[in-house]
């Protein structure tokens, strides 16, 4: 059955960001921030998600291998390329790697029945960035070429996940193409699964895991982008259901506008490790 | 016709770590009381933080105040005693972030009420009690092997996470102990998948237990059975004898 690899050290999954950091990321996400700044929170908090996910009272296990693929004016690049190693970086090489840490404020059990507030460091990996065009295309093929190589050395894995997140329309193509051809690569356990997350800015409506291309709205590249999505696995489509969504079967992997309190729940599907070994 | 239990014995206690694992990272947990009245096993959750410690805790308090009645109180005492065994200030900030966010454990639970010639059951989650003897035999509270899956619930040191227990915790009270021997098994979810299995298709898996005489042998027994597609998970057995 396909999407049943168990994830574990001795078997790691990928989860792979495709990022758009092009001029028109510099728009306003809300009345406080740009869409650039409330991406690059919302991939600090998803890192910051990932490595959580792999902690355990021995440290951090390689549950997952981990990469950011960002495409700008510079073209496309590995977004923590600050860290050593290949595109797609072991969870715990990206824990103690962060650019840099800041501190937070939590509230944790005193041992007497009480909490005591306590200083948290908090990493930070990824820091707003936007200009330029949007070579999409370029990206994809990046992420395509790295996935594909990573499914070949790691035949029983549980596939890997692309989640790109973008708000416009590429300038070097038809990107379409290029998204077949990442969700034809696969593991023994399925094909890879390819997620896209269209923000589109103020207002509008949102959509979250459509069915059909009706529920979609009908500009030109949230059609194309809704193409270009996995269908949601059957675990996937419990966990959704299981988190509130409501999600039916055939749906696929694209969000139209949606909040990112949404768009981190959505995400965290795809890093969630229902299948984890108890 | 029952009788009064005149003595509950443990037979054997045998657990490993899933295969490629070291025995310090196996996250079941078991506890036999003294007096032979009660008896837990516990399967910690490999997807969170401290299960191994929440499990030992859960089995500790189970058979320190024996009850199948499961309720908030009673895992209140189980919960701050796991929040006083850690040291919250030291923790890295992703390890804080987990624990903040509950371990979780299943919870299967033996009562032997030597006065009245039963015993009772409580099961939370897929570990599981089966028990066999000259009349009868038993599995509780998963009896077949479709009803094991990767997803099951488990008792939580976040006390909101535990708010619809009471629709999973299961019970089954006074079970009959009939003269002569009656062997009760306690068993994690590989082992209970195994277990069901066995008794679906026609098979009695009490006598290879019975037949295992060591850890040693358990664990030889264990490695037969993965390469026979028992899951590779942490394995564990506990077996008593209530004699009426």
């Amino acid at each position: 059955m396909a999407y049943s690899a168990e994830i574990s050290r001795r078997n790691p999954t990928a989860i792979l960001f495709v990022i758009d950091q092009s001029g028109s990321m510099n728009d306003n996400w809300s009345s406080e921030i740009t869409k650039a700044q409330a991406l690059s929170d919302a991939i600090n908090r998803l890192l910051a998600e990932i490595v959580t996910k792999c902690s355990k009272e021995d440290g951090v296990r390689h549950y997952f291998d981990v990469g950011v693929i960002a495409y700008g004016d510079a073209g496309s690049r590995d977004a923590l390329a600050f860290i050593p190693g290949p595109l797609l970086k072991a969870a715990p090489t990206i824990e103690q790697t962060p650019l840099r840490v800041d501190d937070r404020k939590r509230l944790v059990p005193d041992g007497a029945g009480g909490v005591v507030e306590r200083t948290v460091k908090f990493p930070i990996w990824f820091d707003p960035c936007a200009s330029g065009s949007t070579p999409m295309c370029s990206a994809l093929a990046m992420a395509g070429d790295a996935v594909g190589n990573w499914a070949e050395q790691h035949r029983s894995a549980f596939p890997p996940t692309v989640i790109h997140v973008t708000d416009g329309e590429p300038t070097d193509g038809d990107p379409e193409p290029i998204a077949q051809m990442i969700q034809q690569l696969n593991t023994d356990d399925g094909d890879v699964l390819l997620f896209n997350l269209h923000i589109a800015g103020l207002g509008g409506q949102k959509v979250l895991f459509p069915a059909s291309e009706a529920e979609v709205p009908s500009a030109p590249a949230a059609q194309k982008l809704f193409r270009m999505s996995s269908k949601v696995p059957g675990y996937m489509l419990e966990c959704a259901q299981s988190q509130g969504h409501s999600i039916k079967p055939g749906a696929r992997g694209y969000g139209y506008n949606a909040d990112f309190v949404e768009t981190i729940a959505f995400l965290s599907i795809g890093t969630q490790a229902t299948n984890l070994g108890r | 016709m029952s009788e009064p239990v005149s003595i509950v014995r443990q037979e054997f206690a045998y657990s490993a770590p899933k295969q490629g694992t070291s025995r310090g990272q196996c996250e079941d947990q078991w506890a036999v009381a003294v007096d032979g009245s009660a008896a837990a096993v516990c399967d910690g959750a490999s997807d969170a933080a401290y299960s191994r410690l929440w499990a030992s805790v859960l089995v500790q308090r189970f058979v320190e105040e024996p009850t199948v009645d499961i309720d908030s109180q009673w895992l209140q005492v189980a919960v701050s005693r796991f929040e006083r065994s850690l040291d919250y200030l030291s923790m890295p900030w992703h390890l804080l972030e987990r624990t903040l966010r509950g371990s979780y454990a299943t919870l299967a639970g033996a009562v032997f009420r030597n006065e009245s010639g039963v015993f009772d059951v409580v099961g939370i989650g897929d570990s599981s009690i089966a028990w066999v003897n000259m009349t009868d035999k038993g599995m509780f509270p998963l009896q077949a092997p479709e009803e094991f899956s990767d997803r099951t619930y488990l008792v939580s040191t976040v006390c909101e996470c535990n708010r619809s227990m009471a629709d999973f915790v299961c019970i089954k009270r006074c079970i009959p102990l009939p003269k002569g021997d009656t062997y009760v098994f306690l068993m994690t979810d590989a082992v209970g998948h195994w277990y069901a299995r066995e008794i679906a298709e026609g098979r009695q898996p009490w006598r290879a237990f019975l037949s295992l005489k060591s850890q040693a042998a358990f664990e030889d027994w264990l490695a037969d059975e993965r390469a026979n597609g028992l899951r590779n998970d942490d394995a564990t057995i506990v077996a008593l004898r209530a004699t009426a």
